[in-house]
């Protein structure tokens, strides 16, 4: 029995700390217990504390944003500097409930921070707003009619149902959210229970009294939980519930969608990566795609949506057996977000691996089933999701022939080498895809360009009209 | 073949045919032997874990040479033999190998592919098989059993079937087990006086179809046997609802495609309805008469629940009657209780519980305190929730993954883990047989991994409609 597994099977519930606008809950009462034997326990839950009424303004609504900047550019270095340890308590008490190790969870609470800077904020409301203008106050329009209107991205009252493959969701969901000066209800998912809250608890001991502070709950029930979801998810109290990805969030989720309370998915999705024959120029050119590949493969050990399973290649089958094994060794490497050995390979998996190596011929396989890595070669796709650090290799005559693999449910393409997006991305996009990008930059995404074929902050925001 | 033998297979019927070919001083033999024993459940604990290792020691070292996959998998894990059960865990395969062939070799017709993987897994050789100008893969199972492989099938949500092999000799085992302990430990002996209702197709290639051949071959009256379906069950139907599910997720089906697939699916399942209320009818009409009847439960309330509208009360059947049900509930919404609710229609009859699965070589029997006992040469192991390390259970009571190794099958590996939450108690069961016993069973997959939200998916999520349910 592994250390980790002791820890988990601790006999104490691991506390989880619920912030209600700012006030801290730390004294828990209700147990949760999953099926890995883990058991965490929460604050009870007053569901009448988990709205704002609906009666004058919000808390931040006539905020600057200016000030809403500044008070966030705090809250980015308060993190950075752990000021008041919420951010060490969180890290500590994620590793005993993550599959990830503790290295690549710490790396990701280092990467909160850039989230939180001014160029970025900026960037991201000049992106989907135009300008901040239209966040304090009512931009100007003359319409062909003559008459004048003007229109305010009004401050929305939010529910976001948060993933927990990365911490990052719930920066982006709290810096986001305070630039629509609105409320956000954050409801946290078994995977991440502690790193909204430590944000949150970050935030009230900067300023108690800060209007942000006043705008943000972070707690923890069983997501599909009627009696607390059928409750508060109307549009007199939200006025639109944001659901972070997972298929069954999605389909809770849809239940309460109606006139007045909308549902924003970010939906669950697949990534793959499309390779060119010129990988195989030289040397230099196969371990250059080889380690992109692997960069995009590997993060949160393929836990991410946008980690590349299945990669389509152009080539003889000898130099593609050459990227293979290259890939495979590059899998087997620790990187910011990626184990060098992950977790053992689950038996399903692993039957299914085990199946197609008794093929020869036109299937092969490279790795073991220790964690490493696994690359799959066969003539078109495998039947199963590759997960956990494997990557199934299908060669393909040219890169439009592996177009039609791409579907609606693909979010990211990789593209080596890079000039060959413009041959593709057309293409790509009418399959349904919604990023094609260099191979390797999978994890490059950052705010202020558009996610899942959308806006995001625009789709947030409440535009309201004051027309002439 | 000594005296005692021959004298011991002549009263017990089948069991000559299952002893033939094993050697005389095996554990294998001293385990099927125990068919003949009046109660198979009563070897004291340890002279039954002696024999089981025995038993494991002698099929890896035969098996291992006459299966590709699993001699790999040895080789892979680094084990040269069996010393204790412990050893076994590695070697262990899932109800996915079964199904590990890519679906390609079916779509596009690639059959000779397809026999070489199922040859990878297959303990007798299967180059007798002749595949050429087979169109489908009804025609595919066709010819392997025209070659004497006895494949069957199972189908799972996915539309993905596997392929199981058996030969003559798993039957006969089989057979031997029925004819001398079937409704355990409430015996019932072969005799063919008993109406027959099959609650599915008369022939075709799943594991209850060729039980409830060999139970009609034991129990059933020839001139009175019922099937809800009197063609031959076809793998392809189940193939199309697969192949329609990947024409919708690569945005390839036409609207007017799916729509006449979906009305396809009403019409044959309404056709099943009308066949099932005649089947119901007739059981209704026959219920003071001794039958048979082998059904999911799905149906049995069905059947209930129209007896309930023609007012009939419960516990008019023959008390000869035996009512052999089986299988999940297939995705049907039934009332809470209902397994109560049917026992009690049918009353005193034969009704034994059993836990069984299609990979299994024979069933494994409920005692009168509702434990399962396990069949003698099925050896049960219970691992830890990933399935990776044996627990270690003293001689008390444990939970974990629920996997075995079946030394009575004859035509390829027995040992299978499975998505079975198992509470076993290695102590003396409350019955007053040894040890070990399965005080209660659930599935893996319902307990679920609650609440965990990530933003990868797959295309699953966005196939809509009825052949997604």
């Amino acid at each position: 029995m592994s250390i980790d597994t002791i820890e988990r099977t601790a006999t104490e519930a691991i506390p989880v700390v619920h912030v209600i606008k700012g006030h801290v809950q730390r004294e828990v009462e209700v147990e949760f217990k999953q099926g890995s034997g883990l058991r965490f326990a929460t604050p009870p839950i007053d569901i009448d504390s988990l709205i704002w009424p609906r009666r004058g303004l919000l808390p931040a609504s006539e905020m600057p944003i200016d000030e809403i900047m500044d008070f966030l550019e705090k809250v980015g270095l308060a993190i950075k500097a752990d000021t008041f340890g919420h951010m060490s308590e969180a890290l500590d008490k994620m590793a005993m409930t993550c599959t990830l190790e503790k290295r690549i969870i710490a790396n990701s609470f280092g990467d909160l921070p850039t989230l939180f800077t001014r160029k970025v904020m900026e960037f991201l409301i000049n992106q989907e707003l135009g300008g901040k203008d239209v966040l304090d106050g009512w931009r100007e329009v003359m319409r062909p009619s003559g008459r004048a209107a003007r229109t305010r991205a009004f401050p929305p009252r939010l529910i976001h149902i948060l993933p927990g493959n990365t911490p990052m969701a719930a920066g982006q969901a709290i810096m986001t959210g305070s630039l629509t000066k609105g409320v956000h209800l954050l409801k946290m998912p078994s995977n991440d229970l502690f790193s909204a809250s430590a944000i949150l608890q970050t935030m009230a001991a900067l300023d108690p009294e800060h209007p942000l502070v006043q705008s943000f709950s972070a707690v923890y029930w069983r997501g599909g939980d009627a009696s607390i979801e059928s409750q508060i998810c109307r549009p007199q109290y939200f006025d639109k519930l944001i659901a972070w990805g997972g298929e069954d969030a999605i389909r809770g989720a849809k239940k309460y969608a109606g006139p007045g309370f909308d549902l924003i998915t970010f939906d669950p999705k697949t990534s793959i990566s499309l390779i060119g024959r010129e990988t195989f120029e030289n040397d230099r050119t196969i371990a250059e795609a080889a380690e992109l590949g692997a960069i995009d493969a590997t993060p949160f050990n393929q836990g991410a949506c946008t980690s590349s399973r299945f990669q389509f290649i152009e080539g003889d089958i000898a130099d593609i057996d050459r990227y293979c094994e290259a890939l495979q060794a590059n899998m087997g490497k620790d990187r910011h977000l990626a184990s060098a050995v992950a977790w053992r390979v689950p038996v399903d998996l692993r039957e299914e691996i085990d199946g197609l190596r008794g093929l020869g011929g036109e299937y092969r396989v490279w790795g073991g089933y220790e964690g490493k890595g696994i690359v799959v070669r066969s003539p078109e796709p495998v039947d199963f999701h590759p997960d956990g650090k494997i990557v199934n290799v299908v060669p393909v005559a040219s890169l439009e022939e592996a177009v039609p693999f791409a579907t609606v449910a693909t979010s990211t393409v990789g593209v080596y080498p890079f000039a060959r997006k413009r041959e593709v991305r057309n293409l790509l996009a009418a399959q349904g895809v919604q990023r094609v990008i260099n191979l390797g930059q999978a994890m490059g995404k950052g705010v202020g360009i558009p996610h899942d074929g959308f806006w995001p902050l625009n789709r947030y925001m409440r535009w309201v009209n004051d027309e002439d | 073949m000594n005296a005692v033998v021959a004298e011991m297979t002549r009263m017990v019927p089948y069991l000559e045919a299952v002893l033939i070919s094993i050697p005389k001083d095996s554990a294998r033999y001293k385990l099927f032997a125990k068919i003949a024993e009046d109660d198979p459940y009563s070897t004291p604990t340890e002279e039954l874990a002696d024999l089981r290792l025995q038993a494991a020691r002698e099929i890896f070292a035969l098996r291992r040479s006459q299966i590709e996959l699993l001699d790999r998998r040895a080789t892979d894990m680094g084990v040269a033999e069996i010393r204790t059960l412990a050893d076994l865990v590695p070697l262990m395969f899932s109800h996915t190998t079964y199904k590990s062939y890519p679906s390609s070799f079916i779509t596009k017709g690639r059959w000779d592919r397809l026999l070489k993987w199922y040859a990878t897994l297959s303990a007798v050789p299967i180059d007798n098989v002749d595949v050429n100008g087979v169109e489908n893969i009804d025609q595919f199972i066709d010819r392997l059993r025209a070659a004497g492989h006895l494949a069957v099938t199972t189908s799972g949500t996915s539309g993905k079937v596997s392929f199981v092999q058996r030969v003559k000799a798993d039957e006969d085992l089989w057979l031997a087990w029925i004819a001398n302990h079937y409704q355990w430990p409430d015996k019932v002996v072969p005799e063919n006086t008993r109406h027959y209702f099959q609650f599915n197709s008369k022939v075709g290639p799943f594991m209850q179809m060729a039980a409830g051949a060999m139970l009609r071959k034991l129990f059933a009256r020839p001139d009175s046997t019922h099937f809800l379906i009197e063609e031959p069950y076809e793998v392809s139907t189940l193939m199309r609802a697969a192949e329609m599910r990947t024409k919708i997720a690569s945005s390839t089906a036409t609207p007017q495609e799916i729509a006449e697939f979906e009305a396809a699916a009403k019409v044959q399942a309404a056709k099943g309805s009308k066949r099932l209320d005649e089947m119901c009818d007739k059981i209704l009409e026959l219920r003071h008469e001794p039958m048979l009847v082998l059904s999911n439960w799905a149906p049995m309330w069905h059947l209930v629940e129209r007896a309930r509208a023609k007012g009939i009360g419960d516990g008019e059947f023959h008390p000869d009657s035996i009512i052999h049900l089986g299988g999940g509930r297939k995705g049907a919404t039934l009332p809470e209780g209902f397994e109560n609710s049917v026992r009690d229609f049918f009353g005193d009859v034969h009704s034994a519980s059993g836990y069984n699965m299609s990979e299994q070589s024979v069933m494994n029997h409920m005692c009168e305190s509702e434990r399962y006992h396990i069949a003698p040469w099925i050896i049960p192991l219970i691992l830890d929730q990933t399935g990776e390390e044996l627990l270690d259970h003293g001689n008390g009571v444990i939970e974990g993954r629920y996997a075995f190794l079946d030394v009575g099958l004859n035509a390829r590996w027995g040992g299978l883990i499975t998505g079975d939450k198992v509470k076993m108690d290695y102590a003396d069961c409350p019955c007053g047989r040894p040890g070990p016993s399965i005080i209660q069973i659930s599935r893996y997959a319902d307990l679920g991994e609650e609440d965990k939200i990530g933003c990868a998916g797959t295309i699953e999520a966005y196939i809509r409609g009825s052949l997604s349910e």
